[in-house]
């Protein structure tokens, strides 16, 4: 049942994770302790036709590592926090087959501003700061 | 206040409605004649076979000169013959039995997991019951899956708006039985972190 469409490359599923920022672009955090833990919005693009749901998996230092996300129309996305690099993975699931999309936080954040444009010196010293946390 | 939180989402969003799936289950038209199907199977074989013998013997007292007459009894039999014949062709396929098959262990399966639910909520050690119900999840989530790849039963009337609001009332009172703070909203949790440093 599981399978990956690596003769797709172009059409697989891919994790997005994107900074929630302020009107500036600036990305939004909670101060914990001298921790900056940035807010971040995590989503899935190239979505398969007959995909329901989709279960992430997170760092287990999160207070829910696993998370079903069963909203299509928003592209199965979900709001939370990281103060550091991990590697996140996500099965979409799908009708006939499940797909996996995985990737490093920091990698996954680069490139998205690296497409959007909206990139600015506060995304960037905030994706380092994941980076060396 | 998070850790409530979440497992206060986790029972509204992603278990409680799949666990209010089983009833529903029941009501589906193949898993109700399919049922009327293979309990009365043996009952309609009898009367179909009532029924038969007097038309035979009419027959052949017909063919040798004798009065043909079909018993009210016989037109009985008959009629519950050609019923249990259609059940038979519309629900006694292999696919229909081994979907229903399907379907009555999900149900089993879905009873199972709403224990551990129940488990889950009565573990006191700290964030005991969420590390339980992620795990019940998973397990709900693999279940869901096979279910859906196989076609036994495609769980979309599990988030229709009606069943939504009755797994919030569900969660609710599942919180309360076992003590759990229900009055977390999402606006107050904002501001804490989901990770632990």
């Amino acid at each position: 049942m599981l399978k990956s469409k690596s003769d797709q490359p172009d059409n697989r599923p891919e994790i997005q994770i994107a900074f929630r920022t302020n009107e500036n672009g600036d990305p939004l955090y909670i101060d914990d302790k001298g921790t900056r833990h940035f807010k971040i919005r995590i989503s899935i693009q190239n979505i398969p036709g007959d995909s329901y749901a989709v279960n992430y998996q997170l760092h287990p230092s999160y207070i829910s590592s696993f998370r079903e996300q069963r909203n299509r129309e928003e592209d199965f996305a979900f709001n939370t926090t990281t103060y550091g690099d991990y590697i996140i993975s996500a099965e979409v699931m799908g009708k006939k087959i499940n797909t996996i999309a995985s990737g490093l936080v920091s990698d996954l954040i680069n490139k998205y501003y690296s497409g959007s444009g909206a990139v600015n010196n506060a995304v960037t010293a905030a994706i380092t700061k994941i980076k060396l946390a | 206040m998070k850790e409530e939180f979440l497992i206060k989402r986790k029972l509204e969003y992603s278990i409680i409605p799949y666990l209010n799936c089983a009833p529903g289950l029941k009501k589906s038209r193949n898993f109700i004649f399919f049922h009327t199907y293979d309990y009365t199977k043996e009952v309609f074989t009898l009367m179909a076979g009532y029924g038969i013998v007097p038309i035979v013997n009419n027959i052949a007292n017909a063919g040798a000169g004798g009065s043909s007459s079909l018993t009210a009894m016989s037109v009985v039999g008959i009629g519950l013959g050609i019923c249990s014949g259609i059940l038979k062709f519309a629900y006694g396929r292999e696919s229909i039995t081994q979907k229903v098959m399907g379907q009555k262990k999900l149900i089993r399966n879905l009873a199972i997991l709403r224990s551990q639910v129940h488990q889950a909520l009565a573990d006191n050690a700290p964030g005991g019951s969420l590390a339980a119900l992620i795990a019940v999840q998973k397990e709900l989530s693999t279940l869901v899956n096979n279910n859906i790849q196989e076609g036994i039963y495609e769980f979309d009337r599990c988030f229709e708006a009606e069943n939504i609001a009755k797994s919030k009332a569900d969660t609710n009172r599942l919180l309360q039985q076992f003590n759990l703070s229900i009055k977390d909203t999402e606006a107050e949790v904002e501001e804490i972190p989901d990770q632990i440093v």
